[in-house]
């Protein structure tokens, strides 16, 4: 009778069937003393959690194996994918290795007809009960909670810290394969750039492109990413932290060494000339069939040793929190450090950020003196605006100042069609200038399309202040001259709102060259010079772009507002809002010269002139207004700069009378 | 190649300064004395197409015409070792070589006979030049080449060329010591009224404040030419280095001006350079031990008076002050230090300001070439509008006056045609010089453009007075 039960309880353990028959009959009653009959019942519990646990892992242990090759069929139940899953029902089994040697100890004395009571067989197997409660327990709390993938480990490693040692060690045994999983994966992707992941298990996930393309910051880029060819370069941004699979006891700074020291991989893994340019499937594959010459540059021979040190971590019994971090750091450490090394001095990073400011930072002023040069034509011609070439104008500038060795990995292009009617202003057919920088391997990892996005939102505003500047002075020269040759030419208040608004494009270039541009990027090329690891170098030149966005007060954007490091507005940004309308009085000025007719301009003269004294004293305001509510340094310099002999304040800010 | 310039260099102080210049600037570009690029330079990010071109043959050319009416000055420079640098069509040396007799009256007219020559070694210049900006001229206001020949060429120059800036450095004469040239207030004063009315900028070097500076800053007992020339070539190279070197701003003569000159009458440029070494000799290569200058330390030496260029009389009234100011600092700076700088100098009032329209101190970071060796870590160059300025023009007046109600020396002027018939070239050039010295104390007072304005509908009075009034009422 008893072996009967024992059978069944193993051949349930096959066919799920045979306690459910046995409970059916009569059986029970017929053979069992009342008396005896709970403690049966009891064994029967203790089978029942039994079985649960064995027919769940019966479920995931095979199915996976099938469905993997036809997905259709994987509509059975979400959980019932991956690897993690696998591993967790070997762990499970693992451990229920144990009982089941019991039962089948049971099942032999049985067989050699020993005379053993039911309370026996009870006894002996209820030692396994808390065992498999726990495991039960797991069980559920993965099918209730949908665990899956790193998530699953983390709740593993949670239960892992169990009072009861006999159950510590259970629990140890369940998680040794996902762990096991868990350090490949993390191995593969740190060491060789591979993330073999199809259920997205992994915290560190490939979105492709067209499914994330939301996350690119405005909507200008999205036209302009989208358009743009997909090349080698973009594919390591498309690997992105998944947050839903990041195990808690991996902080996210670590995740993101991860991330980093992954990426710098792949970046070797291009190698020198990415040439193929072909879409992303073939690029993985290629990516992986590419020669490993790089990644041995990269590792410099260490690559084992570091893959022995994240297999050591499985090895451990728990998961070593402090153990895994520092790993992390060590191998971030040395794979940084290389890169630095390499940066520095193959590619000459000094010279590269050099070049960076002195296009997209407008450094090399002359060269844009002689784009606008080129773009405006002679003093004479007034072409309409919409008909130049900016493209051109970039080119020939370039040859003209005999620089085109420095421009050859920029070029310039209008995102917008110039057929769109919205422009109101000339000034913003540039706010559309794009300036595309091909920038040298292994740079990847600091330009990023964001980055670069940035680096071009700076670019056109130092591009609008330049033009307008640039016409100014054109004025001054036409003023200057009508003037000589006949005195008297030019209207004294024409030239007096002149010299107002061209002392605001000035103090304001000159603030942003200066006062911003200048300190920042002394403060980033210092980073660089004391041969710092190259993460450190990347977060500098984060912080240095979104110190320049944010002291430009080009930082309207909310998106972005977490990048706002030093400033702390998050709305759209009044300042800018008030320059812009400084502009358009200024570029309202130059049409307004450029009109020959000499008729009656004092009028406009006049308006305008209201108008400038308005919108200064309401940046003046502002100025006052931020600097004192909080102690930034940038908004008092343009301050400074601006109403350096108090003519602003004393004259416009008060009240307007005089407007 | 963009933006180009022609220096002109006229008469014996003219090519001196010139040649100090030329010379201070191929050391900067890493040129050597016959034109070719020095091994050491070729790898330059410097524009040396602005003041240079290059011939077929790979020599740098200066875009420079020298101009005399005698000979000794442009034979020394074609005697020296640069004598190759030049492009030897581009020196003109009139033919009888008796110069002008420092007679601006005689510069003059053999400026008017012999236009046709130096045009045509102007216009080919200008020809070969892609896109002109402007030329530069340097002269002296009180002899007779650099004044009387300048003073026509500079009217020619804005006759032919409108659209092309021209700004000069106009070297003034020491009031300290008796000149041997007696007629030097006549000539003064004919130069200042073209400098007045057909330059766009002139950069005024006052030889008494270079003596000055050359005795009290530079520890010289009697300084020399070549010394005094020395200061001055630093002036006009340090003032040009946004145009020669890359920079985000100043990169061109209209940039570089426009910020100074708000209106077309006062663009008298005072300099001011700090720190000066009494080894002014770029060329030493004993490396002194580098001082240690800060930003804020040559930003207020640059507003200290003792440091200026020019010499201005005592200002009792303390009424004067800048139009503009623009800094060109090179070296080892800090940007944050300008910043800082202007603060201080605000705060202290270390500059007085004019009261009718905003002006600051615009700071230009500016490159230096790699190739000369500096003792300062920092050094500067202020370029300045400033209205005590006119006290020169005042004292130019003066011994004007002196001179003329005495009449004397007027013979040797009345020999020239355009003195022929009367002098009323120089009771115009008289009136035009005080009307400028009117100007600048205008520009000391809060209602400048009502006097603008005034003089405006002044001049223009029979044509649009309601027009004028309606202005001025405006702004009222």
């Amino acid at each position: 009778m008893i072996h009967d039960l024992l059978l069944a309880c193993l051949s349930s353990s096959r066919e799920g069937q045979g306690v459910k028959q046995f409970l059916d009959t009569t059986a029970v009653e017929h053979f069992f003393h009342p008396c005896e009959t709970e403690i049966f019942m009891g064994i029967l519990n203790i089978m029942n959690v039994y079985h649960e646990v064995v027919e769940f892992t019966q479920i995931y242990s095979t199915k996976p194996v099938q469905s993997e090759e036809s997905t259709s069929n994987a509509d059975f139940e979400d959980l019932s994918h991956g690897f993690y899953m696998l591993n967790f029902v070997k762990g499970i089994e693992s451990a229920l290795e144990e009982s089941y040697q019991e039962i089948v100890r049971l099942e032999a004395d049985c067989r050699k007809t020993k005379r053993n009571s039911l309370s026996y067989v009870h006894n002996a197997l209820r030692t396994k009960l808390p065992m498999l409660m726990l495991v039960r327990k797991l069980i559920m709390e993965v099918k209730v909670m949908k665990l899956r993938g790193c998530a699953l480990l983390h709740n593993l490693h949670q239960q892992s810290e169990h009072g009861d040692p006999q159950l510590e060690r259970v629990v140890q045994k369940v998680i040794k394969p996902v762990k096991y999983a868990f350090f490949s994966s993390l191995a593969h992707w740190m060491l060789f750039g591979v993330i073999d992941d199809i259920h997205t298990e992994f915290f560190i996930n490939f979105i492709p492109l067209e499914s994330g393309q939301g996350s690119t910051c405005s909507k200008s880029t999205q036209s302009f990413i989208s358009s743009a060819e997909q090349t080698t370069e973009d594919y390591i941004w498309q690997y992105e932290i998944n947050m839903k699979q990041l195990p808690g006891f991996l902080s996210i700074i670590s995740a993101e060494k991860v991330l980093f020291v992954g990426q710098t991989v792949l970046v070797f893994k291009m190698g020198r000339n990415p040439k193929s340019k072909n879409k992303m499937d073939q690029m993985a594959v290629e990516l992986n069939d590419m020669s490993r010459e790089d990644i041995y540059e990269l590792w410099n021979g260490r690559e084992s040793e570091f893959f022995k040190t994240i297999q050591d971590l499985s090895n451990d019994d728990k998961i070593n929190v402090f153990r895994i971090e520092q790993v992390v750091n060590e191998i971030k450490k040395f794979v940084s450090r290389r890169l630095s090394e390499i940066a520095v001095n193959e590619v000459d990073l000094e010279r590269q950020m050099g070049l960076l400011k002195d296009f997209y930072l407008l450094g090399r002023g002359e060269f844009f003196l002689e784009f606008f040069s080129q773009l405006y034509g002679n003093f004479d011609i007034n072409t309409e605006m919409r008909s130049r070439n900016y493209t051109r104008a970039f080119e020939l500038a370039a040859t003209g100042l005999r620089i085109t060795d420095d421009l050859e990995n920029f070029s310039l292009s209008s995102l917008r069609n110039s057929e769109e009617p919205d422009e109101s202003y000339d000034f913003q057919v540039l706010q559309s200038m794009h300036l595309k920088y091909i920038y040298e391997w292994p740079l990847n990892l600091l330009f990023s399309p964001k980055a670069i996005e940035r680096y071009n939102k700076i670019f056109r505003f130092l591009l609008i202040i330049r033009g307008l500047q640039y016409q100014m002075q054109r004025v001054w020269a036409t003023q200057t001259w009508t003037e000589k040759a006949e005195s008297g030419g030019t209207n004294i208040r024409v030239m007096n709102l002149r010299n107002h608004l061209l002392f605001f494009l000035n103090n304001l270039q000159y603030y942003i060259q200066v006062d911003v541009l200048e300190c920042q990027f002394e403060i980033f090329m210092n980073v660089i010079r004391s041969r710092s690891d190259f993460e450190e170098i990347q977060r500098a030149h984060t912080i240095f772009l979104a110190n320049v966005l944010s002291q430009c007060f080009l930082l309207s954007d909310t998106k972005d507002a977490h990048l706002n490091i030093t400033a702390c507005q998050t709305q759209a940004n009044p300042i800018y809002g008030t320059i812009l309308k400084l502009f358009s009085i200024c570029e309202k000025f130059i049409h307004m010269t450029h009109s020959i007719e000499t008729e009656d301009i004092t009028e406009e003269v006049v308006r305008l002139e209201r108008e400038f004294g308005v919108q200064i004293a309401s940046l003046i305001q502002l100025l006052v207004d931020i600097r004192t509510s909080s102690c930034l340094g940038p908004l008092s310099q343009l301050l400074l700069r601006l109403d350096f002999n108090h003519w602003f304040s004393q004259h416009h800010c008060p009240s307007d009378q005089r407007a | 190649m963009p933006s180009e310039i022609i220096t002109l260099q006229l008469g014996q102080c003219g090519n001196q300064i010139g040649f100090e210049f030329w010379k201070r600037l191929c050391l900067e570009h890493g040129i050597s004395p016959s034109g070719v690029l020095e091994d050491f330079a070729t790898e330059g990010l410097d524009r040396k197409d602005v003041f240079f071109y290059q011939a077929d043959d790979d020599h740098y050319i200066p875009r420079a015409v020298l101009l005399d009416l005698e000979p000794r000055v442009i034979n020394t420079i074609m005697g020296s070792a640069y004598s190759k640098l030049y492009n030897a069509e581009n020196v003109y040396l009139s033919k009888h070589g008796g110069g002008a007799g420092n007679n601006w009256a005689s510069g003059y007219s053999q400026g008017d006979k012999l236009q046709e020559e130096v045009f045509d070694i102007i216009d080919r210049e200008a020809d070969g030049s892609d896109s002109l900006e402007g030329f530069i001229l340097c002269h002296s206001i009180a002899g007779g080449t650099g004044s009387g020949m300048g003073s026509f060429i500079m009217e020619r120059l804005a006759d032919r060329f409108p659209k092309k800036l021209i700004q000069t450095f106009s070297v003034f004469p020491n009031q300290d010591e008796i000149s041997d040239v007696v007629v030097q207030p006549y000539n003064s004063l004919l130069t200042l009224r073209r400098l007045t009315s057909a330059a766009d900028s002139v950069v005024v070097l006052d030889n008494t404040a270079l003596n000055r500076i050359a005795c009290d800053r530079l520890h010289i007992q009697n300084p020399s030419f070549s010394q005094i020339n020395n200061l001055v070539s630093t002036i006009m190279s340090v003032s040009t280095t946004t145009l020669r070197y890359p920079s985000y701003m100043n990169n061109n003569l209209i940039g570089l001006m426009a910020p100074l000159i708000p209106t077309p009458q006062l663009h008298f440029l005072m300099t001011g350079y700090t720190p000066l070494t009494s080894d002014s000799d770029v060329n030493s290569l004993q490396t002194v031990n580098v001082r240690k200058t800060t930003v804020l330390d040559v930003m207020r030496r640059l507003l200290q008076p003792k440091n200026m260029m020019v010499s201005t009389g005592p200002d009792k009234t303390n009424h004067h002050c800048y139009i503009s100011i623009l800094n060109i600092i090179q070296g080892e700076v800090d940007p944050t230090q300008v910043h800082k700088s202007l603060q201080r100098i605000r705060d202290r009032k270390m500059a007085q300001f004019i009261p009718w329209g905003p002006t600051s101190i615009q700071v230009a970071l500016s490159r230096s070439s790699p190739y000369v060796q500096s003792n300062h870590r920092v050094s500067g160059l202020m370029l300045a509008n400033h209205t005590s300025i006119c006290s020169l023009f005042e004292r130019a007046l003066n011994q004007y006056d002196k001179l003329r109600k005495r009449g004397a020396f007027l013979d040797q002027f009345k020999r020239e045609d355009i003195f022929k018939d009367d002098l009323n070239e120089l009771d115009e050039s008289r009136e035009t010089v005080d009307c400028l010295v009117q100007e600048y104390e205008a520009a000391t007072r809060a209602n400048y453009l009502e006097f603008s304005v005034k003089r405006a509908s002044e001049q223009e009075d029979p044509r649009t007075p309601d027009d004028a009034k309606s202005v001025a009422g405006g702004s009222g």
